[in-house]
């Protein structure tokens, strides 16, 4: 096999990143069950979806659920173009703790 | 050996040492600093009921200095109160600036606002046994502080009229300046305690509660609860080759996990299970319980 054919059927594992946020690790280490993260866009902006490739995103996708799946639509798949591949875009979050019940 | 002629080949600066001059390492220093703001703390809420809101006695700071070169309020007014810690061969003295002892008397006394002729006018004898009786219950509180810090209990507390004449130290010996003050503008409110040098040493031999409670481990734990961290929100995974990932181009639509089973990575590492809903404005990451992490 050449070298050209064993890098394109080499798989990578891809996560789709709906969101980072930056969070302080006492607040990290206090998240429990039933608790919520409010998560909103940069800017007021839609939800994005990194699609991350061992660390690297690869492209960037527009999100909406049609007929109840959620649908991502590539925006961007250059790294070399436009910063929604290249930026590190961290959105601002919210935490609710979950209600206890005596 | 090779060590002893490295070592003799190395140009090390000669600086001057001077005898008797404390050491004192970083951790012991942090440790004395807090005991005195937290007693400057004590001190204000004991004079709460009399003083003004905005006068709190604040400590500003721990300086080594030798005893001829302590600036000696020599006000009519002043305060001056010598000690020893009992069982060590520490000895200290407390001043209250001559303006602070005449601010706490006249609010002890309900008289805020002095008049000129005040301002000129002796202590009367009132006056002075307020500024003593002040004086002592601030030493009072001073030994409690102590006390709780294992530094040892104050004794032999005298009055003093004249610093210069207590022969209590040397005049090259170096003391421990721990110095407070009241922040209201044009005022000097000056309160000193002194202490032996060798305080130092004491604080080594009795470690202070501070120090025992505030080791490394918990300060570094401390700052480490503090640091940022980026979190993301990982709605799912799946394996895709290199050539499918070539073949995406802008416009192409992929269907996702539905958020059912999210996760939170740190640096990826998953650190929590999650479920995701998402609206129009925003997204909900609703933490799961489980140790389902891989």
């Amino acid at each position: 096999m050449s070298p050209d054919g064993f890098i394109r059927t080499t798989s990578v594992t891809v996560d789709a990143v709906l969101a980072r946020v930056r969070m302080p690790v006492e607040s990290v280490a206090a998240l429990a069950p039933g608790d919520r993260l409010d998560i909103e866009a940069q800017g007021g902006a839609g939800l994005l979806v990194r699609l991350v490739a061992e660390g690297q995103t690869i492209a960037v996708a527009s999100l909406e659920i049609v007929d109840g799946q959620l649908i991502a639509t590539i925006l961007n798949n250059d790294p070399n173009n436009g910063p929604g591949v290249a930026g590190r875009r961290i959105d601002q979050w919210k935490h609710r703790k979950a209600k206890t019940t005596a | 050996m090779s060590t002893s002629v490295t070592t003799a080949s190395q140009k090390v600066p000669i600086r001057k040492y001077e005898l008797g001059r404390p050491i004192i390492r970083r951790e012991q220093r942090i440790a004395f600093e807090e005991i005195h703001r937290d007693l400057a703390k004590t001190w204000s809420d004991s004079m709460a009921e009399y003083l003004p809101a905005d006068a709190r006695l604040e400590f500003e700071g721990l300086d080594f200095e030798v005893f001829s070169a302590v600036s000696i309020d020599d006000s009519p007014y002043s305060q001056i109160a010598l000690f020893s810690i009992a069982a060590t061969p520490i000895n200290g003295f407390l001043m209250m600036s001559g303006a602070l002892a005449k601010f706490l008397v006249r609010h002890r006394l309900g008289m805020t606002a002095a008049t000129d002729a005040d301002a000129t006018a002796p202590f009367t004898r009132i006056e002075g046994a307020i500024g003593r009786e002040t004086s002592r219950s601030i030493i009072a509180r001073l030994s409690e502080a102590y006390a709780a810090a294992r530094l040892g209990s104050i004794a032999n507390i005298r009055e003093c009229d004249d610093l210069a004449d207590s022969f209590i130290f040397e005049p090259d010996e170096s003391l421990a300046l721990l110095k407070f003050r009241i922040g209201i503008a044009d005022l000097d409110l000056r309160l000193l305690v002194a202490l032996s040098g060798s305080v130092v040493a004491s604080l080594a031999a009795h470690q202070p509660v501070a120090v025992a409670e505030a080791n490394g481990r918990n300060a570094i734990i401390n700052v480490v609860r503090r640091l940022p961290l980026d979190l993301e929100v990982v709605l799912g995974s799946w394996k895709a080759s290199i050539a499918e990932l070539q073949g995406l181009h802008a416009g192409d639509q992929i269907v996702l996990p539905d958020g059912e089973d999210a996760w939170l990575a740190a640096r990826g590492v998953r650190v929590r299970r999650a479920g995701v809903e998402i609206g129009a404005a925003g997204a909900s990451v609703e933490i799961r319980g489980g140790s389902r992490l891989r």
